[in-house]
């Protein structure tokens, strides 16, 4: 009874990324996030395919990506295609404007995904826990257990998703119309990952959680997560001047 | 040792009718350290509601639960009943709480404030003992029902508990899976580990359980040895009963 492999779920692996410390991959992210909101046309495509080989690096196809997040790609359409119908500036240059910002979503979302492929929960968790520590008065165990619990989160949703749809399916749900399908698929994903998320965290509490906890990982900083650092900001640095 | 005391569960104060919002409804029960204790009766019988009050995860309405001694609704109670209690849930996938097999067992002994490699020791051993050690590194995602079982069940062998609290932990399972788990279960008793099984489906521990408590409508129906309950027989009480007995 395979429940076969959910979209965001970490899959174990030997690779560069697999191997980087928590933290420089977390703090990359962000660093291309926040550059690629400046980013140009241009910028954002480059980014775009060096995600995309950064992804394969991991094991990662474009088909498998692009069916995970296949319900942002649809909002992030939506959303451009109402900016183009909307701009100012005429229907040509609201959707070139439209494109552009979806495409860094879409950037953003692909990398976020690829962290979370190649990092465990476990490693969020100390490397959360590792950035709040200097701040006073912030819980950062409770924070990384936050963080780390909401990376395990979305895999789930995502598969009490696939559940629906497939339930829906075994009962020719497929002849139904697009708005009840999707209404259905979204209360029943919703409901299911309500009550998952509350078995999670029996399952969590019946097993003594308690946030003052040690941990059997430990995350180790090498030169080579100082070198993706450097590139990571060497290019975002780039990205911003172009 | 586990002593359940006059425990009601459920009680809805707003109900003048009392009796029909009971999950648990007046439970007494003692169960000695190295026991074997089956849980029997029909769905809703709360058999998954007790179990659940002996690892604190639900606290007692009315009445009191004791593991080793202490309360589990005063100071300490809880973190002691979570530490000598371990539960398994009834659907393995919904009690794993990590990414990797590893992690997963990990998360107990981590909660004890264990150092590492304590933890790593107690993970090696406690996988071993199921017999998962192969899937370590492995994704639960990828793994079977009875595979999820046994990683479950690690996760609480691996805080070293004085007792094992199990809801249907066969549910679900082939021949083979449920062999496996009934062979682990009557391992951890025979060193010496409390096992308290939840089931409607008795055959398979006929021979390990040295005592049978049969729960309807949040009562003990019934309480008494394996044998002198299957001998007059529990259809009544929507239980079937084990081949032998027929």
């Amino acid at each position: 009874m395979s429940q076969g492999r959910a979209g965001f779920a970490y899959r174990e692996g030997g690779g560069f990324l697999h191997r980087a410390d928590a933290r420089a991959k977390l703090a990359a992210l962000v660093v291309v996030s926040v550059a690629l909101t400046w980013a140009s046309a241009g910028a954002t495509a480059a980014i775009g395919v060096i995600a995309y080989v950064v992804a394969r690096s991991a094991g990662i196809t474009a088909r498998e990506l692009l069916h995970d997040i296949r319900l942002v790609l649809l909002i992030l359409v939506v959303g451009a295609g109402a900016r183009a119908l909307s701009d100012p500036e005429g229907i040509v240059a609201g959707a070139f404007a439209g494109t552009v910002a979806s495409g860094r979503f879409v950037v953003i979302i692909a990398l976020a995904y690829v962290v979370s492929a190649t990092t465990r929960p476990a490693d969020v968790r100390l490397a959360v826990e590792s950035f709040l520590s200097p701040i006073p008065f912030m819980h950062e165990k409770d924070w990384g257990t936050m963080f780390a619990v909401a990376a395990r989160f979305f895999p789930l949703v995502s598969d009490e998703a696939r559940r629906v749809r497939e339930a829906r399916k075994a009962r020719l749900g497929d002849e139904q119309g697009w708005y009840t399908r999707v209404r259905s698929t979204a209360f029943g994903s919703l409901t299911r990952s309500f009550r998952r998320a509350d078995t999670l965290a029996l399952a969590m509490e019946s097993r003594g959680y308690d946030s003052a906890r040690t941990s059997l990982r430990k995350l180790e900083w090498e030169s080579t997560d100082t070198a993706l650092l450097a590139v990571t900001v060497g290019v975002s640095v780039l990205v911003y001047a172009l | 040792m586990i002593r359940v005391e006059n425990v009601v569960y459920g009680h809805d104060d707003e109900d003048e009718n009392e009796d029909t919002e009971r999950t648990l409804n007046g439970v007494n029960m003692t169960v000695d350290e190295g026991g074997f204790v089956l849980l029997l009766g029909r769905n809703g019988s709360g058999k998954t509601t007790l179990l659940r009050h002996l690892n604190a995860l639900l606290l007692p309405d009315e009445g009191r639960v004791f593991v080793d001694g202490i309360q589990t609704d005063e100071e300490n109670g809880k973190e002691n009943a979570r530490r000598n209690v371990g539960l398994v849930f009834q659907d393995g996938a919904s009690q794993v709480v990590a990414e990797t097999v590893r992690d997963d067992i990990a998360f107990g002994p981590e909660n004890m404030g264990l150092e590492r490699n304590e933890i790593r020791e107690r993970i090696d051993e406690s996988a071993r003992d199921v017999g998962i050690t192969h899937l370590l590194n492995r994704s639960p995602y990828e793994l079977s029902g009875g595979e999820l079982r046994r990683v479950a069940l690690a996760g609480v062998l691996a805080m070293h508990p004085d007792a094992l609290a199990l809801d249907e932990p066969l549910s679900g399972l082939d021949y083979e899976g449920e062999r496996a788990v009934v062979e682990r279960i009557a391992e951890a008793n025979a060193r010496g580990t409390t096992v308290v099984v939840a089931t409607h489906d008795a055959e398979p521990f006929v021979g390990h359980a040295e005592r049978a408590v049969v729960l309807e409508n949040g009562s003990i129906a019934e309480d008494d040895t394996p044998d002198a309950l299957f001998s007059r027989g529990l259809e009544e009480y929507g239980v079937r009963t084990p081949c032998e007995y027929r």
